[in-house]
């Protein structure tokens, strides 16, 4: 198995006013291809913090993470931005769809800043909206769409560049159980796919469906177990 | 990010807020209109300033009598130097001179049947005034042996009478002493409109020389029209006839005038004031220009959360900084158009109804343009830059 993400030593201290407070402590974990993970934690473990941090959304204070190969560290702001949009796909709980943009158009964005051609994306937007069951849903608003299928349209998005990993935020915390039970099901598919997925969750549901879960408690990984 | 994506979500956006757009677009578009107008209507001012002069006027050097202050109390004050047929000898001797034109002038009561008026009487030679000669729209002009013939300017012709004057009438004009001369009307002149330095024709009686020793006894000229041959050259020719002139009127006073250089100056003036006015449009845009800045703070903070998705898939701070400057430079450069054509179409309304001197100019036009479109831009600077620090993370956090 290939190693894609390794979290190497990491702290993570935010500085309020003039106290420092730490969210991470000697955080090593090592993400290979293909996985389903979940990282779980009351609130405050860090777990978000965590997330951040894979996704590229911040630097650690110290400590290595290292995304195929490229030290986040080394890189300049422009560079990590382009990390982020080419090897990262985020969905997150509240959906964070742009509302004055189309289902098609949102998930072209990503797209956009790595430089596609507008042929291109247009073609792989459609592709990737009809994989996750909404081809006849293409050009409404975020507005016009259910909760279930604003997170879908955010998935597709999410998908866009082709990304090395997955990440989702709570991504059925704004759902009823039974949309949220049919994106779990189209995560799982993705996985079954060969996409590397991590959850951050206080849903043991979506932890069920993972084949790792890793356990934070203030800033420190606390458990760590391979499900079956 | 790609220019024409950066266009494609600009234009997206301004299609979901067209109220607060164009609002916002007001203050530039009225800058803008306000800079073509002022600017046109000063261009106006210069032309209509330059037009009085005209092109055959700048080559001419007037030479007078008399002439400087003395400009302390110590310089002797010399007398003034009779100016006579053997000045016109020598100035149209003179390298660069093409013709030197002796003029006198009285003012003199005229009498038309019963009815009286007054105007100021020229007495010219009639070879040497060809813009005159060329200005006739009735009769005939002066010939040189003419004697109480006279030719009238439009206005004296057309309202200084109950009846409008013809070649043929017969005017009796009165000098302030009493003598007293008949003249036949041989010659109407074109309106003039504007008039030149050297008076104005329209409201003047112009007769030969021999003409106006009917009313007084002249021995000399109080003015000489010297027409150079080049414009470019006629402050130099002007020197010439200083230095031929001095040689004769060693110990007398005469006065040697260029309209180039008053016209420059007066130019001068005007190019002035038409900047001053264009700065008061320059204030209007500045003011827009703040509005702007307004506006786009606001819509940055509107869309803080969408700059932190934007960032989380991939967007650089150079993508963000681009999108929204684009965004305030689009919204100048459209506003500048409409603010260019309202400037424009005002402009040629304004001459229109107030019967004006309008000029718009390419140049005037492209002014307002560049300004609009700089001024959004600089407006759009401040915001855009703070859209590109925000933190993805924090933006993604904001209610």
């Amino acid at each position: 198995m290939t190693t894609i993400v390794d979290v190497v030593n990491v702290d993570k201290t935010y500085r309020m006013g003039t106290v420092d407070v730490p969210a991470l402590r000697d955080v090593n974990i090592t993400i290979n291809d293909g996985e389903f993970i979940s990282i779980m934690g009351p609130s405050g473990s860090g777990k978000s913090t965590l997330m951040n941090l894979i996704g590229c959304l911040d630097r650690p204070t110290s400590g290595d993470i290292i995304i195929r190969g490229r030290n986040v560290n080394k890189l300049s702001d422009n560079e990590l931005a382009h990390l982020r949009g080419k090897e990262v796909g985020f969905v997150f709980q509240t959906f964070n769809l742009i509302p004055r943009m189309d289902a098609l158009r949102n998930v072209e964005l990503p797209m956009i800043y790595q430089e596609l051609s507008r042929a291109e994306r247009k073609a792989k937007a459609k592709k990737l909206l009809i994989d996750v069951g909404l081809g006849d849903r293409m050009h409404h608003k975020p507005m016009e769409l259910s909760g279930g299928e604003r997170q879908r349209v955010a998935i597709a998005r999410a998908l866009a560049n082709d990304p090395t990993i997955l990440l989702a935020d709570e991504p059925t915390g704004n759902l009823d159980t039974k949309t949220g039970a049919e994106i779990l099901s189209l995560f799982k598919k993705l996985n079954d796919d060969g996409r590397t997925i991590i959850t951050v969750t206080h849903d043991p549901e979506i932890a069920g469906y993972s084949e790792r879960i890793i356990r934070l408690r203030d800033g420190k990984i606390v458990g760590e177990k391979y499900e079956s | 990010m790609k220019l024409p994506d950066v266009l494609e979500y600009v234009v997206l956006d301004y299609s979901n807020s067209k109220f607060k757009t164009t609002l916002s677009s007001l203050g530039i578009i009225i800058g803008v209109i306000a800079i073509v107008v002022l600017l046109s209507v000063g261009e106006g001012l210069q032309a209509g300033v330059s037009g009085a002069f005209g092109e055959l006027e700048l080559d001419t050097i007037i030479v007078m009598p008399g002439g400087q202050m003395a400009h302390t109390q110590r310089q002797a004050v010399k007398a003034p130097a009779k100016l006579t047929d053997r000045d016109i000898n020598i100035i149209e001797s003179t390298a660069g001179v093409r013709s030197a034109a002796p003029r006198n002038q009285l003012y003199a009561s005229i009498q038309y049947r019963d009815r009286g008026s007054a105007a100021s009487v020229v007495s010219i030679s009639p070879t040497k005034e060809a813009v005159l000669a060329d200005s006739i729209e009735s009769g005939r002009f002066l010939m040189k042996s003419d004697v109480y013939s006279v030719v009238v300017g439009h206005d004296i012709a057309e309202i200084a009478f109950d009846a409008k004057l013809h070649p043929g009438m017969h005017l009796t004009l009165f000098e302030e002493s009493g003598e007293k001369q008949e003249y036949t009307i041989v010659g109407i002149l074109e309106e003039w409109g504007a008039g030149s330095l050297f008076g104005d024709p329209d409201n003047q009686l112009f007769v030969t020389h021999a003409g106006l020793q009917g009313l007084a006894d002249y021995d000399s000229y109080s003015q000489i029209l010297v027409k150079a041959n080049s414009v470019e050259n006629v402050e130099e020719i002007a020197n010439n006839v200083d230095k031929a002139l001095s040689r004769i009127h060693r110990n007398e006073a005469y006065a040697i005038l260029t309209l180039k250089s008053f016209s420059e100056a007066i130019t001068g003036v005007f190019t002035m004031i038409k900047y001053t006015l264009a700065g008061i449009g320059a204030i209007s845009l500045l003011v827009g220009g703040i509005g702007i800045t307004n506006v786009m703070m606001l819509t940055v903070k509107d869309r803080v959360r969408e700059i932190g998705v934007m960032k989380a898939v991939g967007a650089t701070r150079t993508d963000v900084r681009l999108t929204f400057l684009l965004e305030s430079s689009l919204l100048g450069l459209v506003s500048g158009v409409i603010g260019i054509a309202l400037g424009a179409g005002i402009s040629l309304l304004i001459g229109q109804l107030g019967n004006f001197p309008i000029v718009v100019t390419w140049s005037t036009l492209l002014l307002g343009l560049a300004f609009g479109v700089l001024t959004t831009t600089v407006a759009g600077v401040y915001p855009a830059n703070q859209a590109s620090k925000l933190d993805p993370i924090e933006a993604l956090g904001y209610e």
